[in-house]
Parts: C-alpha cells; sequence; structure tokens
C-alpha cells in the first residue's frame, strides 16, 4: 500500500514539474504556443505516470488521468482569444478607470496590484492568464474569463475579491503554496483506490459449530 | 441616465439607457444582458452617486442613475 502511495506522489511531483517548465515556457516566449507546450508537458507527465503506475497502453486510464490535469488542456484557451489590441486598450482603460490611485501607480510600475478582499486579506492580481490571483499565504488561484482581453479579466477579479469573493474561489483552481495544485492533492487517495487499490483478501471460510447432540449418530 | 458594460472579447460592451420611451431598445438589450449576467456570472454596480460603495446588484432595477453596472461573464477554472 505504501509503496503505490510513494509512487503516486512522485508521479505528481514530476507531473507538476513538467507543468510547472510549459508555464515557464509560456511566459518566457511570448509568440510560442503555449497550448503546444502544455501537452507536451502532460503527455511526457502522463506517460510517466501511467509508467509508475502500470498502466500504459490503456487509453481509458489514460484518460481518467488527463481528466484529473484537464485544466493543463484549458488554461491557456484564453491566450489565443483577446489578443486583439484594440480591445485590449479598451480593457486596459476601464481597468485603470476602476483602480484607486495606489493600484494604478502599481499596477503601471509593474503590471501588478493588491486588492483588499471583503474577507479582510490581501490578495495579489498579476497581468497574465493563469494562476495570476496570489493569496496571503503564497496560494495561486486561476479563474479565469477566457473570452475576455487579460485586463478585463484582472477586473473581474478585483471586483469578485472586493465584494464576492467565493464566487472567484469556487470556480478557480488552487495551487497551494508548496507548488503542488490542491486538486491534485486531494486526487491521490482516489487514485489509489481506483488504480492501485490491491486485492482484496479472501473471506474466511464459514464455520458451523452445531452442539455434539444434535449431530445425527451421536447420544 | 444608466449605464451597463458587459466584459467581453471587445473590451466591453456599454450601453446607457434610462427610463424613457427614447432609450427603450436600449433598455431592453441592456436588461437580457443583466438576465444573462445572473446565469453564472455577476453584475457589480459601481461608481454610485455620492461615493456609495459597490455592491452586487440581483435584479435589473437595482442599477441606478449616473452608476455603472459592470457584468462579470462566468468564472472558469483555468
Amino acid at each position: 500500500m505504501w509503496t503505490g502511495a510513494v509512487l503516486a506522489a512522485q508521479a505528481a511531483v514530476e507531473h507538476e514539474q513538467g507543468l510547472r517548465q510549459a508555464l515557464a515556457n509560456q511566459q518566457g516566449i511570448q509568440n510560442a504556443d503555449p497550448y503546444a507546450a502544455y501537452q507536451n508537458a502532460g503527455q511526457a507527465a502522463n506517460g510517466r505516470l501511467g509508467e509508475l503506475l502500470g498502466i500504459n497502453g490503456n487509453p481509458a486510464d489514460v484518460v481518467r488521468i488527463d481528466t484529473l490535469f484537464g485544466w493543463a488542456m484549458l488554461a491557456p484557451m484564453g491566450t489565443f482569444i483577446s489578443e486583439n489590441p484594440e480591445a485590449k486598450a479598451k480593457a486596459e482603460k476601464l481597468l485603470l478607470d476602476q483602480l484607486d490611485k495606489a493600484q494604478r501607480a502599481e499596477y503601471k510600475e509593474s503590471q501588478q496590484f493588491h486588492v483588499k478582499s471583503c474577507n479582510g486579506k490581501m490578495y495579489k492580481i498579476t497581468r497574465k492568464r493563469s494562476f495570476n490571483v496570489t493569496g496571503p499565504k503564497g496560494e495561486c488561484y486561476c479563474g479565469q474569463t477566457p473570452d475576455t482581453p487579460i485586463e478585463d479579466q484582472m477586473l473581474a477579479q478585483k471586483l469578485l475579491l472586493e465584494h464576492d469573493p467565493e464566487r472567484l474561489f469556487k470556480n478557480s483552481n488552487k495551487l497551494a503554496a508548496n507548488g503542488m495544485y490542491e486538486a491534485l492533492i486531494n486526487a491521490i487517495p482516489t487514485m489509489y483506490d481506483e488504480i492501485i487499490r490491491p486485492t482484496p483478501e479472501p473471506d474466511p471460510p464459514r464455520r458451523f459449530n452445531f452442539p455434539i447432540n444434535l449431530v445425527p449418530g451421536h447420544e | 441616465m444608466k449605464k451597463i458594460r458587459i466584459l467581453d472579447k471587445t473590451g466591453d460592451t456599454e450601453i446607457d439607457f434610462d427610463d424613457s420611451e427614447v432609450t427603450a431598445e436600449a433598455r431592453e438589450l441592456a436588461q437580457a444582458a443583466f438576465e444573462k449576467a445572473q446565469k453564472g456570472g455577476t453584475a457589480i454596480l459601481t461608481k454610485r452617486a455620492g461615493g456609495a460603495p459597490d455592491k452586487v446588484i440581483r435584479s435589473f432595477g437595482e442599477i441606478e442613475d449616473q452608476a455603472e453596472a459592470i457584468f462579470i461573464p462566468a468564472i472558469v477554472a483555468g
């Protein structure tokens, strides 16, 4: 049992590293194809995960693993929409109009700003599509408006943090401060149950102990 | 005059309206957009008169004169 859990954890870490690399590639190379980067990293990590779990070659299992990391396919989709410069300029104008003086100065200097949520905590919103909301403990949230420019997404996140943060959080993926995907950590026990559960031991044979005086032939 | 801004792929779509007949068509459009925004999205009233704080609105009638209602589409986990 513990061997299985360790292997699953190891696979999860390797998957995490692959996706982090993909994210780094996306941020570092402006005109690269981030979707392909995600796909490549995801496939490589899935392959390794499958190898560790001994399920290579079974398409159904691969689909199940892909479901766990489905966000990796969805995350970059918004990058391809909303690149219209006019739309971005309009969205940025609206964002700046809605920021207060300090937030506007921070945004102009570093393309990010801090927001105090109605839950009393401070969050940082950065000008990028994925995992761009950072919480007070370093955790990151990825809740997108994929059909709008990034600047609109930042405005939406700001307004929701200020007025309805739960709506943002419940629809976001969360990356814990230690760099692990919370959904993945939560999925490990399920993966164990579904994929590497040991064969259950057979039931012990039933034994009936009749009183000796009820057995025929015995007095 | 009341104003709504719908966040979309163009940046935002702005609709101005009031209670007069002249803006009846715009008002209908705004109401339809509001109902759409309520399905998974959020509408927040900003720039309210007298510096009143922003607030989430749940009904179309809550949109105030001189204020801007921003319609946020549904948030999708990325």
